[in-house]
Parts: structure tokens; C-alpha cells; sequence
């Protein structure tokens, strides 16, 4: 699977979902030209008007105007973020700090998704439901949300959790949200005209009742019947064709799921002991109706079901499968709490013995350059190994800076520490004065404690920090947000230039915090062809900060043929790739198409990987590039 | 028919704004009611560490016993309010509720640290420091999440009040405003100060 092509795919499927809606409209307006023309042979005012084009054009133009409105009416309101779904199904917001064993673990396994997967750690849910099931909503990957029932939690172990969570990673990465809600707004749209109908059936009824010989009142009914039923039935058959993308889409997360965990029995598991739980996957929530599709199994039984059968989908998995369920009743899985990493008072900085998360500790903080697998398995969703990569990273960095990052206060100052410059006493001393002048001298305080204990992070660290950080940061308020920003600007600013990592920094914090523009990218249409040169200009930043050996040459053209073969590769000069350059070339670059954009980070790739090492600098241009262009991409996997 | 199509945009036209302005207030509502969470999250942190503060400054100050006990009523005093609160962050009497008795929590623990000052061998107990640094730093964490509650319940206010959501408000069950969590008495906004 294919992050890239799966998006293309989602679009391209929009695209047919868009004409089969248009000829829906069609039909529609065909269905009440011909009612109103039926209704108006037999009354003196419409009787020119019956059959002729004229009515036509109106019948089709209301139509569109009453049913585009509702829709996008409900697509908006439906747009509302992942957070608006979960608490209206009753979910509550798992704190970062909790206790609780089993709540810890799911949060751990969520964070090691997330990172495996370069999006920003989503908030976890936690719904009091019986049922074992988990949905992800959402309409981005920047705002989604993942939930899950306390029965889900409870009732299945830590490889079975993984499975499902990594099946609802897969619902966020593929883009299946945002489908969904167009879906779901297009049939209510349908639907609201019957809705006009039984409005307008009530109204003439009660007209009637005054004056009995009134035509032009009867007709109004035949209208309202009409319209009752031409919505009705569009929804109907709106509702099936939902249900049928819906199960495609489940088929295909089951799949991805298997891919990000290379372990089939998870998520197999999982499904097995939905089917011997007596409750199984049901949702009691009133409001579980309206989000059936975004399930893990499916929420409600009835005829449009959203998920394909249980034993069709483990059969799917696991073609051996000899048709037997566990007894989930008996059932009750609690989790270690040493191994999810539970921390006590061990959250405060000053602490001295921060407990190993991980079992197995690597040594090593101060790798300069870090051998690479694969980076371009990175564009293809999480790996398996990228996965066990991400528990290594975050047992790599200090357990109570990881405990700091999970809340809003402790979040900004580990993200201010990141741009404390490491090699100047005179810049460090201003930074660290600036933030107590423009915030105050507790976060300055701690910033400065913070900095000591990250200071020799490398980068790939350094970047999985910041992605930790980056949920908490969201619940800062507005006013709190632009006080930040505008802090960690005038610290990258106080040495006057901006080096690369503060670039890619500002770049990632930017994609987390305001994303406008960002979003933008990624609806781009332009050829890659058209931005050869600014694709140029990145491949020569990474090939002369490679530190490659035989010169930057070989590394640039290796990424650039991989571009273009007919053109020749002319690398431009060192003192042409500063961030500034780079930053002024970024807007064209969005503007690419999805396709051109997989094909340049490609390319990137090739480049930064031409001598089986990947340097600091590396690192920090292909994660500032990625966030900017919308592409996730997961932690560079080193060979150990 | 012409007027009728028309009536029937206008009408539709109308309906989407209105639920625009709906969905808008149940969102800021949303909003501000998942900051109070942030806080919750803090306060309560502070609560579970008062015990163990008290556990340990129990065996130097045997004095003390009034004191030590003001500061386990005010905990618990708060603890519930903050129950109360949590329940209906946007109720002005709940919220004024938890505001006064973090008031008398921060005055009980504030004289608890000046009376502190006199015990030296406390002052050179380890798990005392680890202590004060842990709740002055929840302390800090407290007044972050507080300013964003505050931006939040401003936000929501001032939007219900504007014109047109302002007609349209209290007929969504939105009539009452917000109120501000304020820590104004005794200064517990503050970080208790105690020097070592």
C-alpha cells in the first residue's frame, strides 16, 4: 500500500462519487419536472408551463440550489474535527498522565502508531461502551481523533489493540474520513427533499381542512407525496452505494493493518473475539447511528450494513480459519503496568531515576550519522519495523521530558528548549532572557532545565520530540498560540540567521498549528515539469550537506535522474542552498500535484541515501520538506 | 412556481445560517469545556499530592496538628468542588465554587510553607524538595491551563453576545454565559514561594 496512491486513489473515487451524485440529480430533477407536469396539465395557471423546457430548467435548478445546500449544510457541520464526533458519542479525553494500566497502554500504542506513521499523536477517546470497538475521526490528519470503548480495551490484549489501532491509522492515512462525509452530506441532501414534501403534506392538509374545493391545495399534496418519495428513495439507494465504498474501505484497512503490524493474528485476534463476545462491537450511544462507518466492527445491525460480515473479514486475514470464536466473557486483559511505563512522581524534572520505558535500552544518544534502510518505505505508511522503531526512539529519550511533553505548559517549554542555541553562551543567555521577558521566569526556568537534558538528542529524536509534542500544543488558546510563535521566532532569530533546523522546525510546528496554507498543498495540480528548478535546488541542498564521500556530484544526480533523464543536472552552487532559498521555493513546490510530489521525495530520498547514510542536516531538510508538502513520513530507520 | 422555488431557497438559505450559528456555539462550548478538562487534569495532580506532602512534613511538625489539618479540609473542600465543577464547566455558581475553595487551599498551604521555614531538618528532607518542586511546577501548569480557559470562555461569551448569534442564543440553550476561573484570593495564582 501507498500513502500516495491511496490518496490518489481516494480522490479519484470522490471524482466517481461526484458523477454517480450528479446523475442521481439528474434523475431527481427528471422525477418532479415530471410530477410538477402531471400536477399542472390539470390546473389553469400551470398548464403552459407543463412539459416545456422551461419548467425543466426550473425543476433542474431548485433541485441543485435545495439539495447542494443541504449538502454542504451538512458537510460542514459534519467538518467540525474529529474531537466534535467523540464527544458526541459520550467519549472522554484519555489525560496523558493517567494511571490506569490499561488506559496507558493504549495510549502508548496509539503514540508508537503515530510516529511509526509521521502524524501528529491524535487525542485518544475513551467511551464507556460494553461493546469492543475503536473508531478514528476527523476530517485531516491534523485533526483526528481516535476512540476506542472501555469493552475494547478491557477485552483484548497489547498485539490485538495494535491491530485495531493500526487499522484506524489506516482509515486517517487513506483519507477514508473525508469521503465519508462528503457521503453522508450528499444522502442527506437527497433526503431533505422528502423532508420539503412531508413539510409541504402537513401544510395543504391543514389548507384543505379550511376549504375543502381547493385544487390548487390537493395538488400541493401530490407535490409533497411526490417530492416524500423522490427523496426517499434517492437516500435509499444514496445509502447503499455508501454502504458498499464503506465495506471496500474496511477490506482495505483490515489489509493496511496487517502491513503497518506484519502480524496477522492482531488483528485477526481482535475480530475473533468480537464474534464470541456476547455484546460484541454494539454501540448503546444515540448518536451512533449518524457515525456507524467510522467503526472498527460495525456499530448497529440493519440491512445497510458499513462493515463486511466478521467471518468474511477474518477469513480475509487468516484463510485457514476454522470458524471458531473465543469465549470473550470470561475474558479480562490487564496490562503491565511497568511495561507501558505508568510514572508516578517520577514526572518531575528534578527527579534523578527516570524509569526505563522500553525493555531494552540502547545506548548511543550521539549518533551524528545514522545509517538508513529504506526511506522510501517511509512514503508507504508505517512499516513494521518502523513501528518497533518508534517504542526504540521514545525509550530513547529521557522518561520525565517525555512526561513533560504530554501537557500544554511542559509541551511549549520542551519545544522552546529545541531552538536553544547549544554552541553560543552569549546567544543561549539571550534566548533564555527573552523567554522570561515575553512569557515568564517559571518557563524560562524550566526551558533552561529541559535544555540540559535534550541538548544531545540527535535529530531523528529531536523530531519525534516535537511530534510529541505537537497535541498538546494544540489545546493552547489562541491568544496562547500566538504568544508562542511569536516567542520561538525571535529565538531562532537571535543569532540573526535561521539554520536548518530551525527552518524545518518552524516548518513542522507551522503544518501542526495553523495549516491554512498547508492545506492548500494539498489540492495542487501543477506538472512536475514546471517545477524542475526549485526540485533542483533541494536535491543540491541535500546532496552538499550529505557529507558524502566523492563530493556532492554523484549523490545530486543520482536524485536528479530520478526526475528527469533528459535534462542535463547541473548542481547548483553550495552558497545557493540556504534555508532562505529553500523557504522561497517551497510555495511552487505545493503547488505540485500529488503524484509529482511522491516522485521529488523520491528523489530526495535517493539523493540523501546515495552512500547508505543520512546526516543531521539530512534529516532535518526531508522532515521540514515533508511537513510542508503534507506528506507524513516516519522516523529514518537505523541499522543497529 | 417561480415564487415558490424562490421561497423555498430563501427558506433553505436561512435555515443553513441558523445552523451555522448553532454549530458554532456548540463548538465554542465544546471548546472551553475541553480546556476545563486540561485543568481538571492539573488540579487534581495537586490533590493527589497533598497526602503525601502531608505524610512527610507529619514527622517533623508535631506541633502543628491544626494546620496540617486546615490543609487536609481544604484539599478535600476542593476536591469536591472540582467534582462539581467538572460536571457543568459552564455553571457560574460551580465555577465560583472551585475558585473560593482553591482560595482557602492556597492560604492553608501557604501558611503551611511559612511555618515550614522554622524546621530546618525539613527543609533538608529530599522528598519534601522533590515535593515542592512537583506542586510549584503543577502550580505553573495550573495558571497556563487556566489563561486558556479564560481565552476560551471569553470566546464563547463574546460570540453569543454579537449580533445575530445574540437572537438566536438562549433558544439554543446557550442563555447563560460563561464564567472566568479567577484564583484572586490569597494569590494562589501564584506559585507558592518558598525559598531553601
Amino acid at each position: 500500500m501507498d500513502f500516495f496512491a491511496q490518496q490518489d486513489k481516494a480522490r479519484t473515487k470522490t471524482v466517481y462519487l461526484v458523477l454517480l451524485f450528479c446523475g442521481a440529480l439528474v434523475c431527481i430533477t427528471l422525477a418532479i419536472f415530471c410530477l410538477f407536469s402531471l400536477v399542472g396539465q390539470n390546473q389553469r395557471d400551470l398548464k403552459d408551463l407543463a412539459w416545456t423546457p422551461v419548467l425543466l430548467v426550473q425543476c433542474g435548478l431548485g433541485t441543485l440550489i435545495v439539495v447542494g445546500l443541504a449538502s454542504l449544510g451538512r458537510i460542514a457541520s459534519l467538518s467540525g474535527g474529529g474531537s466534535v464526533v467523540a464527544q458526541s458519542l459520550g467519549g472522554k479525553v484519555i489525560p496523558p498522565t493517567t494511571n490506569n494500566p490499561n488506559e496507558k497502554r493504549i495510549l502508548n500504542i496509539v503514540e508508537e502508531m503515530a510516529i511509526a506513521s509521521g502524524t501528529p499523536v491524535p487525542p485518544v477517546y475513551l467511551i464507556e461502551e460494553r461493546g469492543i470497538n475503536a473508531f478514528a475521526a476527523g476530517y485531516s490528519p491534523n485533526d483526528a481523533v481516535v476512540g476506542i470503548t472501555r469493552g475494547c480495551s478491557e477485552k483484548l490484549n497489547r498485539e490485538q489493540l495494535q491491530g485495531v489501532v493500526a487499522h484506524e491509522f489506516s482509515h486517517i492515512l487513506n483519507g477514508d474520513m473525508r469521503l465519508n462525509i462528503r457521503l453522508t452530506g450528499f444522502i442527506f441532501g437527497i433526503v431533505f427533499l422528502s423532508r420539503i414534501g412531508h413539510v409541504m403534506m402537513r401544510l395543504s392538509g391543514g389548507s384543505r381542512r379550511r376549504s375543502s374545493n381547493n385544487k390548487g391545495g390537493a395538488g400541493l399534496v401530490i407535490i409533497g407525496i411526490g417530492l416524500f418519495a423522490i427523496g426517499m428513495v434517492g437516500g435509499f439507494f444514496g445509502s447503499l452505494i455508501r454502504a458498499a465504498v464503506s465495506r471496500q474501505r474496511e477490506f482495505l484497512a483490515d489489509a493496511s493493518a496487517v502491513q503497518f503490524t506484519r502480524n496477522p493474528s492482531g488483528i485477526a485476534g481482535a475480530l475473533k473475539r468480537i464474534g464470541g463476545f456476547s455484546t460484541g462491537s454494539k454501540i448503546q450511544a444515540s448518536d451512533a447511528g449518524d457515525y456507524c462507518h467510522m467503526f472498527f466492527g460495525s456499530a448497529l445491525n440493519s440491512m445497510f450494513a458499513t462493515h463486511p460480515p466478521l467471518a468474511l473479514r477474518i477469513r480475509k486475514i487468516e484463510p485457514n480459519w476454522t470458524d471458531q470464536y473465543p469465549d470473550t466473557d470470561g475474558i479480562l486483559e490487564k496490562a503491565d503496568p511497568q511495561a507501558e511505563g505508568i510514572v508516578g512522581f517520577a514526572g518531575s524534572i528534578s527527579d534523578s531515576s527516570p524509569k526505563p520505558r522500553a525493555k531494552k535500552k540502547k545506548a548511543g544518544n550521539k549518533v551524528e550519522v545514522v545509517d538508513s534502510k529504506s526511506f522510501i518505505s517511509s512514503f508507504t505508511g508505517p512499516s513494521q519495523d518502523q513501528v518497533k522503531e518508534a517504542a526504540t526512539l521514545i525509550s530513547l529519550i529521557p522518561s520525565n521530558i517525555l512526561f513533560l511533553s504530554k501537557e500544554p505548559f511542559g509541551a511549549r517549554c520542551v519545544l522552546l528548549s529545541l531552538l536553544i542555541d547549544s554552541n553560543d553562551t552569549k546567544f543561549r543567555k539571550m534566548q533564555i532572557q527573552e523567554i522570561s521577558s515575553a512569557i515568564d521566569q517559571s518557563t524560562a526556568d524550566l526551558t533552561g532545565k529541559v535544555y540540559l537534558k535534550i541538548r544531545k538528542l540527535n535529530s531523528n529524536l529531536k523530531f519525534v520530540l516535537i511530534e510529541q509534542c505537537a497535541a498538546p500544543l494544540k489545546q493552547l488558546s489562541n491568544t496562547q498560540q500566538k504568544e508562542f510563535t511569536r516567542v520561538a521566532e525571535s529565538l531562532i532569530l537571535v543569532d540573526q540567521r535561521i539554520d536548518l533546523f530551525e527552518w524545518s522546525f518552524q516548518k513542522v510546528i507551522d503544518q501542526h498549528l495553523q495549516s491554512k496554507e498547508i492545506a492548500n498543498a494539498l489540492h495542487g495540480r501543477s506538472s512536475l515539469k514546471s517545477r524542475l528548478p526549485e526540485c533542483t535546488l533541494f536535491l543540491g541542498a541535500l546532496a552538499h550537506f550529505g557529507k558524502n564521500e566523492g563530493g556532492p556530484k554523484p549523490a545530486f544526480e543520482k536524485g536528479f535522474r530520478a526526475l528527469s533523464r533528459s535534462r542535463p543536472a547541473n548542481l547548483p552552487v553550495r552558497s545557493k542552498c540556504t534555508p532562505e532559498k529553500l523557504e522561497a521555493a517551497l510555495p511552487r513546490l505545493q503547488k505540485m500535484n500529488s503524484m509529482a510530489k511522491r516522485s521529488f521525495l523520491d528523489a530526495c530520498a535517493k539523493t540523501a541515501e546515495y552512500d547508505g547514510k543520512i546526516a543531521e542536516e539530512e534529516i532535518q531538510i526531508l522532515r521540514g520538506l515533508s511537513s510542508a508538502l503534507a506528506c507524513p513520513v516516519g522516523p529514518i530507520i537505523r541499522n543497529s | 412556481m417561480t415564487t415558490l422555488i424562490v421561497i423555498c431557497v430563501l427558506a433553505l438559505a436561512v435555515v443553513v445560517f441558523v445552523v451555522s450559528i448553532y454549530n458554532k456555539l456548540v463548538t465554542l462550548k465544546n471548546r472551553f469545556e475541553n480546556a476545563f478538562s486540561q485543568i481538571e487534569v492539573q488540579l487534581q495532580r495537586r490533590y493527589d499530592l497533598i497526602p503525601n506532602l502531608i505524610e512527610t512534613v507529619k514527622g517533623y511538625m508535631k506541633h502543628e496538628r491544626e494546620t496540617l489539618e486546615a490543609v487536609i479540609q481544604a484539599r478535600n473542600q476542593a476536591a469536591g468542588s472540582l467534582k462539581t465543577a467538572s460536571q457543568n464547566p459552564g455553571d457560574a455558581g460551580a465555577i465560583a465554587g472551585l475558585a473560593g475553595a482553591e482560595g482557602l487551599l492556597g492560604g492553608a498551604l501557604g501558611r503551611l510553607f511559612a511555618l515550614s521555614e522554622s524546621y530546618p531538618d525539613l527543609k533538608a528532607d529530599k522528598n519534601m524538595a522533590n515535593l515542592q518542586e512537583e506542586l510549584s511546577s503543577t502550580e505553573n501548569k495550573v495558571a497556563f491551563s487556566r489563561q486558556a480557559f479564560n481565552d476560551a470562555v471569553t470566546n464563547y461569551n463574546t460570540y453569543k453576545q454579537t449580533f445575530p448569534p445574540v437572537l438566536f442564543s438562549s433558544a439554543f440553550g446557550h442563555a447563560e454565559d460563561a464564567t472566568l476561573l479567577e484564583f484572586e484570593s490569597e494569590k494562589i495564582a501564584d506559585a507558592p514561594k518558598v525559598q531553601f
